[in-house]
């Protein structure tokens, strides 16, 4: 490919030999005419006459070639310009010639060369644009995005994939994912991502969007959970992409999800780890410590360790409304020998009573009672809940008696105590939330306000009811009902409460 | 608790709160135990490849691994292996719950309503519980 000549160069040769050349030709054909006229005639007088006609002949002529090349001369001229790139020049000739139909070609020419490049620059702003879009949506995907060619060498990955990984994009771009990720299936078996996920083009055994959950190697050591997809791309034309790896972590989603932890969950979790401290240590130093401490002290200890457990039974309970007000709260349901479950209770709540010198009474009557579909560990809480509330309410030398007998088809067993009473105009509230009886009651008062509520959450569940009767000043009687088991449903059932109810 | 005293009973304890490992610690050794106490998953999951115990007793909610995911990888390399463990937690949750006996826990200790004195009472019960059973030890 020849070198193009400077434009200067170019302009001085179209100047000095091409114009130069025709006045030279005209010239010397007239010259020669001359010469040959005057050779054929013999005559120098008339060859001076012949040159001195000649003369203007050949300088009009030259003028009017001249006056002939300027629109060829413009041509050049322009097309210079537009060879600089200034498509927007164009050629104003108007001889009504081939050269002013050579004019409007160019023109038109230059006008639709000037469409085009404006076309491929546009192109060219909506490829960036296009490209910095595709770079902001594969950014900021949640899930793990690392694109492979066709050797499975990392092209990129965005920032959730360095995230689960650990590794940065530098230091997976170009390496193979064997190199990088080792994927164990849930046995703990290495998955060859060669053999489950082929990644070439043309490979029949490609399937797209298949996912699994795999366990996967970081690069510190530490094993996720992911879920992991792989899709191979298919339509990439002249390119070496060869497929598209998603790493979804799955460890927290499960670990938060399965597990339902909510914000109160959590809370409370953060709650009582501190307080199981203070519980620990408290119990211990009680322990071997209070027989040394004078009394006043061993008293501080006893009510710091009291205070600290009736706050991990606070815990507890906000736990168990949260529960039952997101409706995760549920009961497991079999039949249980009621009267030897009774009396279990009340033997480990016998101590407390002691310690107060109230007198805790167990009234059954001889004989089996009929069984109960009942979830033990639940209902437990609804009858430690309620001895608790009449220990918390009776004074010194006071009396609780806990009975039970069948009421048409249901089980009925009450709490009675001798203590401070309810006032009638509390009795409607008294099983709602956060519901605490104002007065006498409230001076010595211990409770939470959550625990009744909870309670009947629990015997709505059991679909029993629960009531008091109470005196003031004389003592209250909790009663629940229970339904008697219906032998053709003895099998195990789980209710949920209903988180409208 | 003598006899226990006198053939000295491991116990790994996986368990990221100092006070609370401490204390427990404190009064297992008290017990006749001997307690050896890790403060991570990862490193708790190492401990209990590297050496063999009585008794794991194990937090849920760790660094580095979740309790429960640490005794899934256990159960998952060691399906026969009969060592008991008791988890022990503040997580409440029913579906913890369901979730640590299907892993084959042995029982579930919400810590705050335990006194490290019941702790020691339930790990002497789990152990004796254990050797009462048909399983032969375990190496």
């Amino acid at each position: 490919m020849a070198t193009p000549l400077p434009s200067s160069v170019r302009s001085f040769s179209f100047k000095k030999s091409l114009r130069l050349k025709i006045v030279l030709v005209l010239f010397l054909t007239i010259l020669f005419s001359v010469i040959t006229d005057t050779l054929l005639n013999y005559h120098l007088q008339t060859f001076l006459w012949g040159v001195i006609i000649h003369l203007p002949i050949a300088l009009i002529g030259s003028l009017i070639i001249l006056k002939f090349l300027k629109p060829l001369e413009q041509i050049y001229q322009g097309s210079q310009v537009l060879a600089k790139g200034e498509l927007k020049h164009r050629f104003n000739i108007h001889t009504g010639d081939e050269i002013q139909s050579i004019a409007e070609t160019i023109n038109e020419m230059a006008h639709n060369l000037d469409q085009t490049l404006q076309g491929v620059s546009q192109n060219k702003d909506y490829v960036f644009s296009e490209k910095n879009r595709l770079n902001a949506v594969i950014a900021s995907i949640t899930d793990g995005v690392i694109v492979l060619d066709l050797h499975r060498n990392v092209v990129l990955a965005n920032k959730a994939a360095e995230k689960t990984t650990g590794y940065s994009m530098d230091e997976m771009v170009g390496k193979p994912t064997e190199a990088l990720f080792v994927f164990k299936d849930k046995s703990g078996a290495i998955i060859s991502l060669k053999e489950n996920f082929p990644v070439h083009l043309m490979d029949e055994k490609s399937e797209g969007g298949a996912s699994n959950i795999v366990r996967l190697t970081r690069k510190d050591g530490y094993e996720v959970e992911v879920e992991l997809t792989l899709s191979p791309i298919i339509d990439s034309i002249q390119s070496d992409l060869g497929g598209i790896l998603i790493l979804r972590d799955v460890t927290q989603k499960k670990v938060f999800e399965q597990m339902q932890i909510d914000f109160v969950s959590m809370a409370s979790h953060e709650i009582r780890t501190p307080l199981t401290s203070i519980v620990n240590y408290l119990s211990v130093l009680e322990e071997e410590t209070g027989k040394k401490l004078e009394a006043e002290h061993k008293d501080f200890l006893d009510r710091a360790l009291v205070s600290a457990q009736q706050l991990v039974t606070l815990v507890g309970n906000l736990l168990n409304v949260s529960k039952i007000e997101r409706g995760s709260f549920a009961v497991s349901l079999q039949s249980i020998d009621w009267k030897k479950n009774l009396t279990e209770v009340v033997e480990n709540n016998v101590t407390s009573a002691l310690q107060k010198n109230i007198k805790i009474n167990l009234n059954l009557t001889p004989g089996p009672l009929p069984k109960v579909m009942v979830d033990p560990i639940r209902i437990n809480e609804v009858i430690n809940n309620l001895i608790s509330n009449a220990l918390n309410y009776t004074k010194e030398g006071g009396k609780i008696a806990v009975s039970v007998k069948v009421v048409k088809d249901e089980l009925v067993t009450s709490i009675a105590d001798t203590g401070v009473g309810i006032p009638p105009e509390a009795i409607a509230n008294l099983f709602t939330k956060f519901f605490r009886v104002t007065g006498a009651l409230q001076q010595d008062s211990k409770g939470t306000g959550l625990g009744l509520y909870i309670s009947k959450s629990i015997i709505d569940m059991h679909h029993g009811k629960i009531w008091v009767e109470s005196q003031v000043g004389k003592g209250s009687t909790f009663y629940f009902s229970l339904p008697l088991a219906n032998p053709s449903l003895a099998t195990p059932t789980i209710t949920k409460l209903n988180a409208s109810t | 608790m003598k006899d226990i005293a006198d053939n000295q009973k491991k116990i790994l304890l996986i368990e990221d709160e100092n006070f609370i490992a401490d204390i427990y610690a404190r009064e297992l050794t008290k017990a006749g135990f001997d307690v050896k106490i890790e403060r991570d998953g990862i490193a708790g999951a190492k401990a209990l490849e590297e050496g063999t115990f009585d008794l794991l007793l194990l937090d849920i909610m760790l660094p580095g691994m979740h309790g429960l995911e640490l005794l899934r990888q256990w159960k998952v390399k060691h399906p026969d292996n009969q060592m008991p463990v008791l988890l022990l937690t503040n997580l409440g949750q029913d579906e913890v719950i369901k979730e640590a006996f299907t892993l084959g826990a042995r029982g579930y200790l919400i810590k705050a309503s335990y006194t490290p004195k019941q702790i020691v009472e339930e790990i002497i019960n789990t152990i004796a519980n254990k050797q009462s059973g048909t399983q032969p030890p375990t190496a």
